[in-house]
């Protein structure tokens, strides 16, 4: 009887989770989150439940609710590198670098082959600024996604800003050209690729990359950092007309900070 | 055999002593604590201190040191008073407080401090900068100082940071830049609750406000040129502030580091004018195009190009910025190639200086942390409140960090550091840090000498104290210069001596001080020999 009822509770909190997960894919949040707390209501321990919830509250920024429900289930299921992950990515997004790296080197050894796990770990030693550890991370990542034939112009435009920062702009430019031939139309890869010509004092070609870059559309790169590259790249190509214009277009977005 | 060879180990293979070691109070007899004043409401300004100058205030020929504190405020009501401390260096290591004798207590709630002979009559003056109205102290010759603040015309009230005495129109006295911060005052403090905790804001949450420049009339008064000279028309959050010559034109110009907001580039037009340049120079903003939090500031020729390169300490995860100068009006951000970039990437930088620490000819650096909020590792498992000092050596164009064990015990501690002054308090030759400490003891770290055992070196004197003068020397052949900056650091007064590194030489094949204007004369003198000071007037021998 005891058995039966539990059973029951259980296929109500997995029917509940289904729901709140055909929600949370159309965005559809409140009606998601209606949906998870009577599944967790049914089944506290609900780990898929838990993950979603946490995923839910970061899409929220709820970030203290979802830190508590990625906990929970990283302690469930410690050894689901899935949820491990998770729990590393969310400390990775919430800049709690020192947290997510441990994390993550759990869901890395659980599921030696995700790519994503390693290249969190490396977006995480980089953001610790430990260079070091971070350089060969890149470089894994990019291999499994080789190996695993998914290669993503993503890393190698992170890995490349983390050589920009390193003053090895060669090696940089050949992780933006790599990104270039899986993205031609890379909004942050031009960006990037301007940032380098710029720096080798090529300010032509740092301007035309960021012409290219600004004409795609993308919420990576900001329009504002594109203007701030095409300001400096016009005015010391000598096209202060087109310097000015930029200028006044990086002004007029506003105040950014960079913390 | 084996015996012999443990004792070889135990009484012969002692260890290189580090670069630096730590003086405790009963060594220097130092017992001032800086007093931050912190709330439980945390208002801005108790973050912001303290600072410390190392002059000569009794032209003794050693170098004594003053220290700021926190005071009555709108905020903040002591519970015993509170002052600032002035120590005589006393010749034999230790120093002793003569503050109440000399008069220089400070008032209102202090910050930062700096040192001018504002009236050139020959003794250092001190100019503090509060929460508050700042003070000019001048000294009279005797041990003791006036509070000439409002007969000067200085007695502005604001909450100030950085100042600045510099020559910026040539006339031969020392005009005054005095930074100022946000607009601020108890009423306009926000709210930062986090997890219902105060902490301190974020100087973002706050209005930029413009700083000010004083003209010198060379009568001991100071006339506002703010407006007429264009800083007064930059609204900025100044922090740090350092004047130099960026262009080689022999008019000083101006950085300032701003938090939040871009840095200026005040660029001396040689008509009372400065241009605000800084974007078109790429000291701004980052790469991105994004404010960072400035806070400590230098100016030195790190490449031994000739011309003068710039300094920014950062926020955490912003990295400091060290900017070659390009020699064509721009700088590049060299953070990247130089080191700079990733080896302060999780710190918070105030005190910094350019500093010649083994005698090698070239500028090494120091760098003090701390993070502003106290609370932050209630917020963060990554960062703390107290961090690291960073020492480099500079390699060739490389800065490389020193660990513990080369640079001192004290670089293995965190501080929860602002201020940071480089003199040499023991006329031993080798320069000396001093870093004073938000609401904690100052912490003096001894040059050991040891990194520069096989270096020669001399030190100069100028008469006057001449911002801009360009002191050029030769060792081996090696031809090195220095420009006679003025600020810089945090909140702190440097000695206004000159040490010139030799490298493995122990004479100069020559030394060349170019005087600026209005002086404007060459002396020239050669094989100089080392390991001693020298005193130098224009036109004049050495000394």
């Amino acid at each position: 009887m005891i058995w039966l009822a539990a059973f029951l509770l259980a296929a109500a909190a997995a029917e509940h989770y289904t729901r709140a997960n055909a929600y949370f894919g159309q965005q559809r949040f409140t009606e998601a989150e209606a949906e998870l707390v009577a599944a967790l209501h049914e089944d506290p321990n609900l780990v898929a439940a838990l993950t979603l919830k946490g995923k839910l509250a970061m899409a929220l920024n709820r970030f203290d609710e979802a830190r508590e429900a990625f906990v929970r289930a990283g302690e469930l299921q410690p050894k689901s590198a899935y949820v491990q992950f998770l729990l590393g990515f969310f400390y990775y997004v919430d800049n709690d670098f020192q947290k997510a790296i441990p994390a993550l080197e759990i869901a890395r050894q659980l599921n030696p082959n995700d790519s994503r796990a390693v290249f969190y770990l490396a977006l995480s030693q980089d953001g610790l600024g430990a260079a070091d550890a971070a350089v060969p991370l890149y470089e894994k990542t990019i291999e499994l996604e080789k190996s695993g034939g998914h290669p993503t112009p993503d890393v190698h435009v992170a890995y490349a800003r983390l050589l920009f920062s390193l003053g090895r702009y060669e090696d940089a430019e050949k992780q933006v050209m790599l990104a270039l031939g899986l993205d031609p139309k890379s909004r942050d890869a031009h960006y990037e690729l301007g940032r380098l010509w710029f720096e080798k004092g090529e300010f032509a070609k740092a301007a035309a990359e960021g012409e290219i870059a600004l004409a795609i559309p993308g919420v990576g790169t900001l329009d504002r950092q594109i203007h701030f590259l095409l300001a400096r790249s016009y005015a010391k190509a000598g096209r202060k007309d087109l310097a000015d214009y930029h200028l006044a277009k990086f002004k007029a977005a506003g105040v950014s900070l960079r913390r | 055999m084996r015996s012999a060879l443990i004792l070889a180990f135990f009484f012969f293979s002692t260890a290189p002593k580090p670069v630096f070691e730590t003086l405790t109070v009963s060594q220097t007899g130092i017992t001032f604590v800086h007093d931050n004043a912190k709330s439980e409401r945390r208002y801005l300004p108790e973050s912001m201190g303290p600072g410390v100058a190392i002059f000569d205030f009794d032209n003794d020929g050693w170098m004594d040191l003053y220290f700021t504190n926190s005071g009555p405020a709108d905020f903040f009501g002591p519970k015993k008073p509170l002052r600032n401390a002035l120590y005589r260096n006393n010749h034999d290591g230790k120093f002793i407080d003569v503050t109440e004798k000399a008069g220089v207590r400070g008032r209102d709630f202090g910050i930062g401090v700096t040192t001018c002979d504002y009236n050139n009559d020959g003794w250092t003056d001190l100019f503090l900068t509060n929460y508050g109205t700042n003070v000019l102290y001048r000294n009279n010759g005797d041990g003791t100082f006036t509070d000439v603040t409002e007969q000067a015309g200085l007695n502005r009230p604001g909450l100030y940071t950085a100042a600045v005495f510099f020559d910026f129109d040539n006339n031969g006295t020392q005009d005054l830049f005095v930074g100022h911060f946000v607009k601020w005052s108890k009423s306009l403090e926000r709210d930062c609750t986090q997890k219902g905790v105060p902490h301190y804001c974020y100087p973002l949450t706050y209005d930029p406000w413009p700083s000010s420049l004083y003209r010198n009339n060379g009568n001991g008064t100071f006339t506002d040129v703010s407006d007429r000279s264009g800083i007064g028309k930059q609204m900025g959050k100044t922090f740090g502030a350092v004047a130099t010559d960026v262009n080689n034109d022999g008019l000083l110009d101006l950085f300032v580091a701003n938090d939040s907001v871009a840095n200026f580039l005040f660029v001396n037009k040689g008509d009372g004018k400065f241009e605000e340049a800084g974007l078109e120079a790429g000291v701004a903003y980052n790469s991105d195009g994004a404010a960072r939090s400035g806070m400590g500031v230098d100016a030195a020729d790190y490449n031994n190009d000739g011309w003068q390169d710039l300094f920014v300490a950062n926020f955490n995860r912003e990295k400091f910025s060290i900017y070659r100068n390009r020699k064509d009006g721009t700088f590049a951000d060299d953070s990247g190639v130089t080191g700079i970039a990733m080896a302060t990437h999780m710190f918070s930088g105030w005190g910094v200086k350019f500093f010649d620490f083994n005698h090698d000819g070239y500028q090494d650096l120091i760098v003090c942390n701390g993070h502003p909020d106290d609370l932050i590792e209630t917020l963060s498992s990554t960062l703390t409140y107290k961090e690291p000092i960073l020492l480099f050596e500079n390699q060739g164009g490389k800065f490389v960090k020193l660990d513990p064990g080369k640079a001192g015990e004290a670089f293995g501690r965190n501080y929860p550091a602002r201020g940071l002054a480089v003199g040499d308090l023991d006329n031993d030759g080798f320069p000396d840090v001093v870093i004073a400490n938000s609401g904690e003891a100052p912490l003096v770290l001894r040059n050991t000498g040891s990194a520069a055992a096989s270096n020669g070196w001399a030190g100069l004197k100028l008469a006057g104290n001449p911002t801009g003068a360009l002191i050029t020397w030769s060792a081996g052949g090696v031809r090195h210069s220095r420009l006679k900056t003025s600020g810089g650091s945090y909140l702190s007064a440097h000695d206004p001596r000159e040490l010139l590194g030799f490298g493995p030489f122990f004479k100069a094949d020559w030394i060349e001080v170019k005087w600026p204007a209005p002086i404007s004369k060459v002396d020239r003198f050669e094989n100089v020999k080392a390991g001693r000071y020298y005193a130098l007037r224009a036109g004049g021998k050495l000394q």
